[in-house]
């Protein structure tokens, strides 16, 4: 009956560039109003201020429709904007940095084809020193080294889905402490921290079985039967999208890291 | 009020409600066949001539059956066959006690095998969900949802939530109803309406296409990952409802449900909050009168 139905509706497959951009979550961040999509003003607080997204709809004068494919890719993947300004890691270039030229020139012509709306960006409010831009060029001198991820499995996850940014704790220069991998940050979401993702039993995740796990990134449905809300609902609606064969080397990616035993930060 | 006074009177509900436990018929070994033997043996010498029922017709007997006199007359006081007669001296205590196990069973005309029994369960536990939801397409004039096709992880799921009130019907029936079933009992509901074809109205060009565009601009980056990017356009998993061709009505009346925090969703709310009810009326729109992922 469900071959049936499947075999009636409309084939959707989706194409590679729809898949990165998916995962990637383009989305969450750059779009305030669902009706505007990529058109940027979301705000994120953090220590060193606020940071605004900005529009990445392809709008000639607001947005990214000028940008070549080149200075897309340089962007994306090496944190340095066409005019020569180094990003804020606020925008996590260094997790895309692994992406694959492949992927990236995938998700460029997705991008393109997404409709342009007219739309300001609004400028970042930082404390000084942090609003010095100038500073970032040292900040990626200092930090930014990236590697060539070694399965697929990190690829998906510390690349596409970037969980690092908000699962693992940074240091008071804002890069990532590595020795506290995936084991949670402070940083506050509607009141609540990104949690210890590593399989600590008393931490971390420690008692999710395979089948939790993928229950949980195709749903959004807790061991407990709660569902996960505020921005981590926004990162379910591309996790339900992975492919089984991903979804399962993401799984295996979390099951086999290290645990790490770290109290949820208050 | 203390929980569990609530809890008490809740139950209590249920039980006096519309929606009783159905347990289905028992198993029953003895059927109309056996009894029949011992009536012909023992009560058709005088019955129907000198006195009705005849015994040998099976809604007759029936009759006797379910008023209580057979066993009364028969196994309790013996008064029948007459004492004094040669057919009560015939008659053993084994088939008098044929007679009682007949009528406790229920007094079936055939025998009930175990298999059947369950099929009979299914089949009266879901009469009751058939009266609302009926079998295949939604009514887009009530809140009530078209259940046939959705999975039976997503059904089950939603069944214990009303039975342990997690997810409330404001009319309290789905809680009355999820409260009266056991697990066994909600796992053959869901089974059953997952086993049932969803109805694919034939795709037409929707009334209101500024409307259904709306929706499908909304939709494409809120809803889409998990409700449609599976398998065919369906949801991405199986704890996921299948949205398509749902009742206009019950999405819309969802949809506020989610936002106002009445049906407990963290992963809903955080979709529909600072939505419109313009924008939520768009989407059940949309998702109603489905024609395909891109228009």
């Amino acid at each position: 009956m469900k071959i049936l139905l499947a075999m009636m509706s409309f084939s959707f497959a989706m194409s590679q560039g729809e898949y990165v951009f998916r995962l990637g979550g383009c989305v969450h961040c750059h779009t305030v109003e669902a009706k505007r999509p990529l058109t940027g003003g979301r705000s994120l607080v953090t220590p060193f201020g606020t940071f605004y997204t900005p529009n990445i709809s392809p709008d000639p004068e607001t947005g990214i429709g000028r940008w070549t494919y080149e200075q897309f890719s340089r962007a994306l993947r090496q944190g340095v904007a066409p005019d020569g300004r180094v990003y804020y890691p606020s925008f996590p270039y260094s997790s895309f940095a692994q992406l694959t030229d492949e992927d990236t020139k995938a998700l460029w012509e997705f991008m393109t084809t997404m409709p342009p709306f007219h739309q300001v960006s609004r400028v970042h409010d930082l404390s000084f020193p942090f609003n010095q831009s100038f500073l970032m060029r040292i900040w990626r001198t200092l930090f930014f080294s990236p590697s060539q991820p070694p399965t697929r499995g990190s690829y998906l996850v510390e690349s596409m889905l970037h969980c690092a940014e908000c699962h693992t704790p940074r240091n008071s220069f804002g890069a990532f402490e590595m020795n506290q991998w995936m084991a949670g940050s402070s940083m506050k979401f509607d009141g609540r921290v990104p949690p210890n993702l590593t399989p600590d039993p008393e931490t971390g995740l420690g008692s999710w079985t395979e089948a939790d796990w993928v229950k949980f990134l195709s749903s959004g449905i807790l061991p407990s039967g709660r569902t996960v809300g505020s921005e981590m609902a926004s990162v379910i609606s591309a996790t339900a999208v992975l492919r089984p064969e991903d979804r399962k080397a993401v799984v295996d990616y979390f099951r086999s890291l290290p645990p790490i035993h770290r109290e949820k930060t208050k | 009020m203390k929980w569990w006074v609530l809890l008490f009177l809740l139950v209590g509900c249920s039980a006096e409600g519309p929606h009783k436990p159905v347990n289905g018929r028992q198993k029953s070994e003895v059927g109309f066949e056996k009894v029949r033997g011992v009536f012909a043996k023992h009560c058709s010498g005088c019955h129907p001539s000198r006195s009705p029922p005849d015994w040998l017709v099976y809604d007759q007997a029936r009759t006797y059956a379910d008023n209580g006199l057979l066993v009364k007359r028969v196994v309790q006081e013996k008064s029948m066959p007459p004492p004094s007669s040669a057919e009560a001296a015939q008659m053993t205590e084994e088939e008098r006690q044929i007679i009682a196990s007949w009528v406790a069973a229920g007094a079936p005309e055939k025998v009930v095998a175990r298999g059947e029994v369950d099929q009979a369960g299914a089949n009266a536990l879901t009469q009751q969900c058939l009266q609302c939801h009926g079998k295949g397409s939604a009514k887009s004039d009530l809140p009530i949802p078209s259940l046939a096709g959705q999975t039976k992880e997503y059904l089950a799921r939603q069944l214990r939530r009303y039975k342990w009130r997690d997810r409330i019907d404001p009319t309290d029936q789905m809680n009355k109803v999820a409260m009266s079933l056991t697990d066994d009992d909600i796992g053959k509901v869901a089974s059953y309406y997952a086993g049932l074809a969803k109805d694919q109205p034939a795709p037409s060009a929707p009334s209101d296409m500024a409307k259904w565009q709306a929706g499908y601009q909304l939709a494409r980056w809120t809803c889409s990952g998990c409700h449609t990017s599976g398998p065919g356009n369906g949801p991405a998993s199986v704890w996921v409802p299948d949205l398509r061709f749902q009742s206009q009505f019950y999405l819309l009346n969802q949809l506020l449900r989610f936002r106002s925090q009445e049906r407990k969703s963290e992963l809903m709310r955080h979709f529909v909050e600072g939505q419109s009810p313009e924008d939520l009326e768009a989407l059940a729109y949309y998702f109603a009168n489905w024609k395909g992922q891109n228009p």
